[in-house]
């Protein structure tokens, strides 16, 4: 947005890194205005509960024409005690958004995020709380795929790319968190920023096009503006952001972190 | 190297032409459900987002393995230097390559684009063990053709050096082949069923089982279309050995993976499900794959009135090799059936299937492909032994 | 097409979002009008990207994943109409100049 442009004459002609390094407090600087000016994004809750539904600019680091580099990772808190029983705000923002849908076959139908209700068998005690593919750091499916399709971004969203996929389903072998579906019919009237087809995988993309363009993923918009607003978007890297200062300061679960996947989405109230 | 002749299958017209048009409709039959699925997607299919490799998994695997199995005598007459064994060498090659070939095929064709078969072939990630397959598979059908040419090249065969050079280095690639093959579902630490490093050795010990009882079956075949004794009694009771040493080798494999997965209660989930709560799963494994692939073909081999029999060898080598295919299925989709286990200890419940066992019934098209496979591995067995001299002289 | 090969790679895997390297801003451009006043999409004949292709008889994939036309209609859709299905050269070039803009 604003903040990019600005950021690209303060440091014009400048690659990427050496931007970075020339510029740091400069950078640090217009976040920091920036972050004051974002009261529109800034949600009140009540109880003095505050909530940033994002709390830096992407496009703060990064002009449109350059390069997305390991200086950022893209993450999510995930508040689970927010999460009220039956809502699924966060599932039909994605389905909008990237355009899956409910074709009526739930055997073979995509879905990119859903609502898990977890039970403790021991005393039926629940809670429910949004799947997703969870960004690892160290993702199995990626470290499977024959033809390097699955890939990370170096700034740590996990996508594939379906120009090479062969839809050979090895990576939803190897997904731990039953993350991504096989489109297994063909497919019309596709979002344009949210290219799929049949034959290949796909899963959540943490919405890169709206984070290539300086938005947040629409769950995370769609449960701030109409849910609980349980879901904070921000650059885990980024010391000052939101997200990296409630992930430093409060208790936060990843799930199946004992497989060393080192998932970019964390949870909390678990 | 004196004294070894081999012949050309020599077949009345309708014994040979009538199987070989028999295998081009099944070959026909599953090229035309391949094209099906491509056109309309895999929803023609029993496969789902659950049960993600099913029935073309299940013969391309089996194929796979049968094939490095199937060197079997190649091996041990050259690397191990028994020469009783060096009569169905040739043949024992021709069949692996045709098995590799037949899995392959079924693999390719299942992919979700095929027609990028090109991209597969020329954009590796190096990380990923299914890449090094592909390797695998290659370099075993490069250097298998280069030992049945070594052995069948009139110059090239009389040096016993070169020889056990091609040969040995055959074995070692067929070895790491298995390995690999096995790894494709030994290293996902995703799933209960699998992440265990005995999936390999238990893939060596079915690699060596199948392939052998392809390689009896097909001197059957071939003994019976040319109405010759192609293997003696004396080499038969060597099979019977054989056969019974890999069955137990494989029951062995198989009894400690789910010893060892029982005894962690981290498990207990997955072997209740496998071993007595599975269905139709649980069926296959006890019915299928124990009992008809191991107990009864291990009782008519050891049993003395009938293990000495012709008969009995060939019965038990299609026993084995339904309980290969049984077994296939319960590791490749009884395997993913059980759920993952995204917060252990507790019951997770949603739209997506979490939690809950996952059903998958195979379809005709994916069943037709699959049985295309074991064609296309026949076809080129029966056409190479018409047009070469691979079949060992009828024992005297 | 080799060029948007190589963009392509530059969008999916660095991130690249400028529009000379969008598919997207393509078909945004050069959406063609249908009879009905809106975009075509790649089942028509007259779809920017199949004159061309079905003239050098090159089929493409493209658009089994990626949307063949602008998401909100008539955006900026041309007000060009296909010459004919005669496929000659010269009404096939005089058509791109009047939809390439
Ligand atoms: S959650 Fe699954 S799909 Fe997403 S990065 Fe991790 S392994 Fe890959
Ligand atoms: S299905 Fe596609 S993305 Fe997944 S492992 Fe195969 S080629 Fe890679």
């Amino acid at each position: 947005m604003s903040c990019g442009s600005k950021c690209a004459t303060g440091c014009a002609g400048g690659t990427g890194r050496g931007c970075a390094g020339a510029g740091r407090d400069r950078i640090d600087e217009e976040r920091r205005s920036f972050m004051r000016g974002a009261a529109a994004s800034v949600m009140s809750l009540g109880a003095g509960v505050t909530l940033y539904a994002f709390d830096a600019d992407p496009a703060a680091a990064r002009e449109p024409g350059e390069k997305v580099t390991a200086k950022n990772r893209w993450g999510l808190l995930i508040d689970v005690s927010k999460c009220a029983d039956g809502c699924s705000k966060c599932v039909t923002a994605c389905q909008d958004e990237n355009g899956w849908r409910d074709t009526g076959h739930p055997e073979t139908d995509a879905q990119w995020i859903r609502t898990l209700t977890v039970k403790n068998p021991n005393n039926g005690a629940t809670f429910s709380l949004p799947m997703m593919c969870q960004h690892c750091a160290n993702p199995p499916c990626v470290d499977v795929c024959p033809t390097g399709a699955s890939f990370k971004r170096a700034d740590g969203i996990v996508l594939v790319d379906k120009h090479t996929c062969i839809g050979c389903r090895y990576c939803m072998m190897a997904c731990p968190y039953k993350a991504r579906s096989f489109i297994h019919e063909p497919l019309q009237d596709q979002k344009p920023y949210a290219p799929r087809g049949k034959g290949t995988v796909e899963s959540c993309t943490l919405c890169v096009h709206r984070v290539d363009s300086g938005r947040i993923p629409a769950c995370v918009e769609a449960c701030n503006d109409t849910a609980g607003g349980a879901m904070l978007f921000g650059d885990l890297n980024d010391p000052s952001s939101e997200i990296a200062k409630r992930v430093t300061a409060l208790r936060t679960t990843r799930i199946r972190a004992d497989l060393g996947t080192d998932p970019g989405v964390y949870y909390r109230n678990i | 190297m004196p004294g070894i002749a081999y012949q050309k299958l020599e077949a009345r017209q309708l014994l040979f032409w009538g199987p070989l048009a028999l295998n081009a409709a099944v070959i026909a039959a599953g090229l035309g459900a391949a094209y099906v699925m491509e056109h309309s997607g895999h929803i023609v299919t029993g496969m789902n987002n659950q049960i993600v490799w099913g029935t073309p998994h299940v013969f391309a695997v089996f194929l796979i393995v049968a094939a490095s199995g199937a060197l079997n005598m190649a091996s041990i007459a050259s690397v191990f230097g028994r020469r009783e064994y060096k009569p169905y060498a040739r043949l024992s090659a021709i069949l692996s390559i045709a098995l590799l070939v037949g899995g392959l095929a079924v693999l390719v064709l299942d992919l979700g684009r095929p027609d990028r078969l090109v991209v597969a072939m020329t954009t590796y990630n190096f990380r990923s063990i299914f890449a090094w397959n592909i390797f695998l598979y290659v370099g075993f059908l490069v250097i298998v053709t280069a030992y049945l040419f070594v052995m069948m090249d009139r110059r090239a065969s009389r040096s016993t050096a070169l020889g056990k050079t091609v040969g040995g280095l055959a074995f070692v690639w067929r070895l790491v082949l298995t390995t690999g093959t096995g790894s494709i579902f030994g290293w996902l630490v995703a799933r209960q069923a699998y992440s265990a490093a005995i999936m390999a050795p238990l893939f060596i010990a079915v690699s060596l089982l199948y392939g052998l009882a392809f390689t009896v079956i097909m001197l059957a075949i071939t003994g019976w279309q040319s109405r010759q004794q192609l293997a003696g009694s004396e080499m038969l009771q060597k099979f019977r050995g054989l056969l019974i040493v890999f069955i137990l080798a494989v029951f062995y494999f198989t009894l400690v993976h789910h010893l060892t997965k029982m005894y962690a209660s981290e498990h207990y989930g997955i072997e209740r499900f496998l071993l007595r709560d599975g269905g139709t799963y649980t069926a296959v494994f006890w019915i299928a794959q124990i009992l008809i692939g191991s107990v009864v073909p291990l009782l008519l081999l050891v049993w003395p009135k009938s293990g000495t029999r012709h008969a009995a060898i060939l019965i038990a080598s299609v026993l084995v090799l339904i309980g290969g295919l049984a077994q296939m299925y319960v590791i490749i989709i009884a395997g993913q059936a059980y759920p993952l286990d995204l917060f252990p200890g507790m019951e997770v419940t949603s739209s997506f299937h979490d939690g809950r066992m996952a059903g998958y019934r195979a379809s005709l098209p994916e069943l037709l492909l699959g049985l295309g496979g074991v064609a296309i591995a026949m076809l080129i067995c029966a056409i190479a032994v018409r047009l070469l001299p691979l079949l060992p002289r009828p024992a005297t | 097409m080799i060029v948007l090969m190589h963009q392509r790679d530059g969008t999916v895997h660095d991130g690249i979002r400028t529009s000379r390297f969008s598919l997207k801003g393509c078909i945004d451009c050069h959406a063609v009008k249908g009879a009905d006043g809106k975009p075509v999409t790649i089942a028509s004949g007259d779809h920017f990207c199949r004159t061309c292709h079905d003239y050098a008889a090159v089929r493409i994939d493209c658009f089994e994943c990626h949307a063949s036309r602008p998401e909100s209609a008539g955006a900026s859709a041309g007000s060009a109409s296909f010459p004919g299905r005669e496929h000659d050269g010269a009404a096939l070039a005089q058509y791109l100049r009047s939809v390439g803009r």
